[in-house]
């Protein structure tokens, strides 16, 4: 049953043109377009490693936030107006073992996003391989799993469109904000380096970072107590409320 | 010779309550469905008829009372419920960008015994379907390929949630075939629908719902016995007839005349109708353009609520 449901969601996935140029394609133009306008000399950051470099990576966690707030929450949103998680929910096929496929099958589709930005990282900027860079997949399925989570979530407690667009618009602008992601965070507030180093996406780029830069930012342990902790509740919170609310 | 129906109670429902805020949608609805058996729940929108189905299939919890579905607790054994269960919603839709037989493999997947996909393909005629997506069916091979999803597992119950609402009728009488053809293989069926016709034609027995109260229950015909509602049979004659002689015919009741018209009401037609036509022979003149106006669930439905259907 699993293996069906997770090919069946791949086929889902890359038979969506849509779905796949906001997944794969625009990640890795953002990039591009960022080369091309020559980010780096409009916007002077005071980095210690290359701001490609930094960008890079900083698009590698974002990817997988906007797959898992955005993508999930809309489609799930769908699935749901249209009865079609309805239909599910009177199989055999329980709500632990849908997320299951889901999380397993959407990794796949994270594997090749990071991938292919990798893999155009080391084209175009030559970025020397890590050792580091083996515990990338495993960074992958942390924070592809986190944001589905996330988008689960959203889309449990958001009845329609309506109420979907501010929950995904205010969760996605945060993190991006804070995420030290696009640029470097270091001269916000106190109050606001303090939130943003306990969200989930600036420990994730951190890690990113150590995978494929191999750059040790120096608070690892925090960074990835911070990303389980975030890791295991909202799954845990996402799955009670994806079965009491959406997967009916 | 029809199949001899075993008594074992295939839903038992008891008593059964639901409120959703201060709206109460279920009253205290107790009623059992019996293996081979095809119960009809009517009643217009918002009598309560989807909600007593989504308590019975485990999507929604009851404020009070009990509901086993094959002896089952359909809320705490809901797995193994849903291995014997099969259900059409009101409105289905699939996965899009998948064709059907994509969809077929995977809904057999989610059960532990599925029918062999060729039985079942040829079974409900969709063999030159199968490439297609479901948002591109007809009304009637949509409902055919829904039903098809909810029977691949050979189910022991199927439920039905207004099986035919916004079908034409051509593919309304379709479906009401394969409804029967199921009933004849000896499947339970639960269905609910507001067209009194559907539930007269495929119902064993019935479950008037209104305002989430079950106001009766029975065999459809007896139903329409049992509350008086009339029947009418008229005719014209050839010949004056004393009103009188037609008055001491079995059952009738209230014998109008008009010119040469007769019209008269009935609570046993088909008693009264053979008593008329035995009549007939000792008459001197003819009767022409007989019709019999039976009774209809629609003027039970009316008689014990007050209010017509809508």
């Amino acid at each position: 049953m699993m293996g069906k449901l997770v090919k069946t969601f791949l086929k889902i996935f890359f038979r969506n043109w849509q779905a796949l140029f906001f997944v794969i394609c625009l990640p890795l133009g953002i990039f591009l377009g960022s080369l091309l306008l020559g980010l780096k000399d409009i916007v002077r950051f005071d980095l210690p490693l290359p701001y490609y470099h930094f960008l890079l990576t900083g698009i590698c966690a974002l990817a997988l936030m906007q797959t898992g707030i955005y993508t999930v929450t809309y489609s799930f949103v769908d699935y749901h107006r249209t009865s079609i998680l309805k239909r599910l929910a009177v199989t055999p096929l329980t709500p632990g073992k849908f997320m299951l496929a889901q999380v397993i099958g959407r990794y796949v589709i994270a594997l090749i996003q990071v991938g292919l930005l990798v893999g155009l990282g080391a084209v175009i900027l030559k970025i020397p391989f890590h050792a580091f860079l083996l515990f990338v997949p495993i960074t992958v399925f942390v924070g592809n799993t986190l944001f589905l989570a996330v988008g689960f979530l959203l889309a449990s407690v958001a009845k329609d469109y309506e109420q979907a667009a501010p929950y995904t618009m205010i969760t996605g602008t945060i993190l991006l904000l804070l995420g030290n992601a696009f640029f470097p965070i270091k001269n916000l507030p106190r109050p606001l380096l303090v939130i943003a180093d306990y969200l989930p996406l600036k420990p994730l780029v951190s890690f990113f970072r150590l995978n494929i830069l191999g750059l040790n930012q120096g608070q690892l342990v925090r960074d990835g107590l911070v990303l389980l902790g975030w890791l295991f509740v909202i799954l845990m919170v996402a799955r009670y409320v994806f079965a009491k609310k959406l997967y009916r | 010779m029809p199949r001899k129906r075993k008594s074992i109670k295939i839903i038992d429902v008891k008593n059964l309550t639901k409120s959703y805020g201060k709206i109460d949608a279920v009253k205290g609805v107790s009623f059992q469905v019996a293996e081979g058996e095809i119960f009809g729940l009517l009643g217009p929108n918002g009598a309560g008829k989807t909600t007593i189905l989504e308590i019975l299939e485990g999507l929604q919890t009851q404020d009070r009372g009990t509901a086993l579905v094959l002896g089952l607790n359909p809320l705490t054994q809901a797995s193994l419920v849903r291995q014997k269960l099969g259900i059409v919603f009101q409105q289905t839709r699939f996965f899009p960008d998948l064709s059907l037989l994509e969809l077929l493999e995977l809904f057999a997947s989610f059960y532990e015994n599925p029918a062999p996909l060729e039985q079942v393909v040829e079974r409900f005629e969709l063999k030159n379907l199968l490439p297609r997506q479901f948002s591109e069916l007809s009304g009637g091979q949509r409902q055919r390929f829904i039903l098809a999803t909810s029977l691949l597992h050979h189910p022991s119950l199927l439920f039905l949630d207004e099986p035919t609402s916004g079908l034409d009728p051509a593919v309304r009488q379709k479906t009401w075939e394969l409804i029967s053809s199921l009933k004849q293989e000896g499947l339970t069926i639960l269905l609910t629908t507001h067209y009194m016709e559907e539930a007269e034609i495929l119902c064993d027995r019935v479950g008037i719902l209104d305002y989430g109260k079950l106001v009766a229950c029975g065999n459809p015909i007896k139903l329409i016995n049992s509350c008086g509602v009339k029947s009418t049979i008229s005719f014209m004659s050839s010949k004056p007839i004393n009103v009188a002689k037609l008055e001491q015919l079995q059952g009738m009741q209230m014998v109008r005349r008009d010119r040469y018209s007769y019209s008269m009401e009935t609570e046993i037609p088909e008693d009264s109708l053979r008593e008329l036509l035995e009549w007939e022979k000792n008459f001197p003149g003819k009767i022409f353009n007989l019709q019999v106006k039976q009774a209809t669930l629609e003027e039970v439905f009316l008689k014990l609520t007050g209010h017509i259907l809508e």
